[in-house]
């Protein structure tokens, strides 16, 4: 049976007593037999409760803040407003049948023709933060230390997942020295990107791919083709993913999956 | 607060419709809500999420005294409550407390706020909602491996 639920999902999901009975036992199976799984789970529940309690004496603290039960009130009332549904009414009209059949089959046709995945799903099923990867730089260049000290801090701040302040200690270095190192360059591209300086981002990519020496040329090129599907420009998606594909590097492979879902039609 | 996870308890253990439970939970915020006004709450021993539950448990009992009909708790919610504070709970608590940015917020929108992986995205300006969860799945990796490590100096491990 295929795992629709990543091992992350499956403990969130078990924890809050989401899973279907046989799930449920399938994964307390998957326990019995790993205890790193079941220590992993004990984990998360140490953790989840410890972000509730926290949380819960932050909202003690803001309910004893409230002077009146009036206003108390209100804003309950207020809150549940967001979980009431919409009220949706169908109207229903007749229609002469021949021409709607006609009309049904020339739309099924077009539609048919239409690509299967947007850009924008396509990017979101194959987009991955890239991990940080403390490489060598080329030449050996000595950085100077204040330098050194935004390069560090960046990627500190990178692996943290924290991209706005990653970004911004890859642009005070960029200023400092605007010969950043190979891999400064990459990340620092990846952070614009993902804090939405796309054309940026895109910018910097370009940069690093026409860079013969550069170590990254091949991560961005891929992350290039990326950034096309982000925005929507579906043909030069597959020009660049069609370049990956032939020069059977490290994405080559990835990219023809992508390739392949990318001209795939709706139904035809 | 808790109101997903309150409508799904009453709601397995007691026959009541969803406008009524609706109508309880509401009734039983306020009665917390006057609770922490009168000072009721300074020495909560349980959790805020128990005695929340625990409230709107009973407010259900002593409408359904009325119809003297009484029902058994199929999943007696209560019971299964371990409200001690170990040393293991106090540990993972403090290390909570000291999460820095991002985890501190993508895990807070996650786990307390609920909110879906797409609302995370747009809440922390991230390209998509896996990156989301990759951020996520980043995070707790982090804070388990710090929580293994600080268990077993605590020798609890």
């Amino acid at each position: 049976m295929e795992n629709k639920y990543t091992t992350e999902e499956l403990i969130d999901r078990y924890i809050n007593d989401e899973l279907l009975s046989d799930e449920r036992a399938a994964f307390e199976r998957q326990m019995k037999d790993s205890p790193e799984l079941a220590g992993k789970v004990e984990l998360t529940r140490h953790i989840v409760n410890a972000i509730e309690c926290k949380c819960e004496r932050e909202a003690l603290a803001e309910m004893s803040d409230i002077d009146s039960k009036e206003k108390f009130q209100h804003i309950l009332r207020q809150s549940e407003q967001k979980h009431r549904p919409a009220v949706r009414r169908m109207a229903l009209r007749r229609w002469i049948l021949a021409p709607v059949s006609v009309a049904a089959v020339i739309v099924l046709v077009v539609v048919g023709f239409l690509p299967r995945y947007s850009t924008a799903e396509l990017f979101t099923m194959s987009y991955q933060t890239p991990l940080y990867e403390s490489l060598v730089s080329r030449g050996g260049i000595e950085l100077e230390p204040p330098l050194l000290e935004l390069l560090d801090y960046a990627a500190e701040r990178y692996e943290a997942g924290d991209m706005t302040a990653a970004m911004k200690a890859y642009d005070k270095a960029a200023v400092y020295s605007p010969e950043l190192p190979d891999n400064a360059r990459f990340y620092r591209a990846v952070a614009m990107n993902e804090t939405g300086h796309i054309k940026q981002a895109a910018e910097e990519f370009t940069l690093i791919i026409n860079d013969k020496e550069s170590e990254f040329a091949e991560d961005a090129l891929w992350q290039q083709a990326l950034i096309c599907l982000r925005v929507g420009e579906r043909k030069k998606a597959a020009k660049l993913l069609t370049e990956i594909k032939a020069e059977g590097g490290f994405y080559s492979v990835e990219a023809a999956g992508l390739l392949s879902r990318l001209h795939k039609k709706l139904f035809f | 607060m808790y109101r997903g996870e309150f409508i799904a308890f009453i709601r397995r253990n007691f026959s009541v419709d969803d406008d009524e439970i609706v109508d309880i939970y509401q009734e039983s915020f306020i009665a917390l809500y006057e609770n922490i006004r009168n000072g009721k709450l300074e020495h909560l021993s349980a959790s805020l999420k128990t005695y929340l539950f625990s409230i709107g448990r009973n407010k259900i009992l002593n409408r359904q005294r009325v119809s003297s009909r009484v029902e058994a708790l199929k999943n007696d919610y209560f019971a299964n409550e371990d409200d001690g504070w170990g040393l293991r709970q106090e540990i993972t608590y403090n290390m909570v407390r000291e999460m820095t940015e991002p985890c501190n917020t993508v895990l807070t929108l996650f786990y307390w706020e609920r909110k879906s992986m797409e609302d995370i995205a747009g809440a922390m300006n991230y390209a998509s909602a896996q990156v989301a969860k990759n951020r996520k799945s980043i995070c707790m990796n982090k804070l388990r491996t710090i929580l293994t490590e600080r268990f077993r100096t605590e020798g609890l491990l």
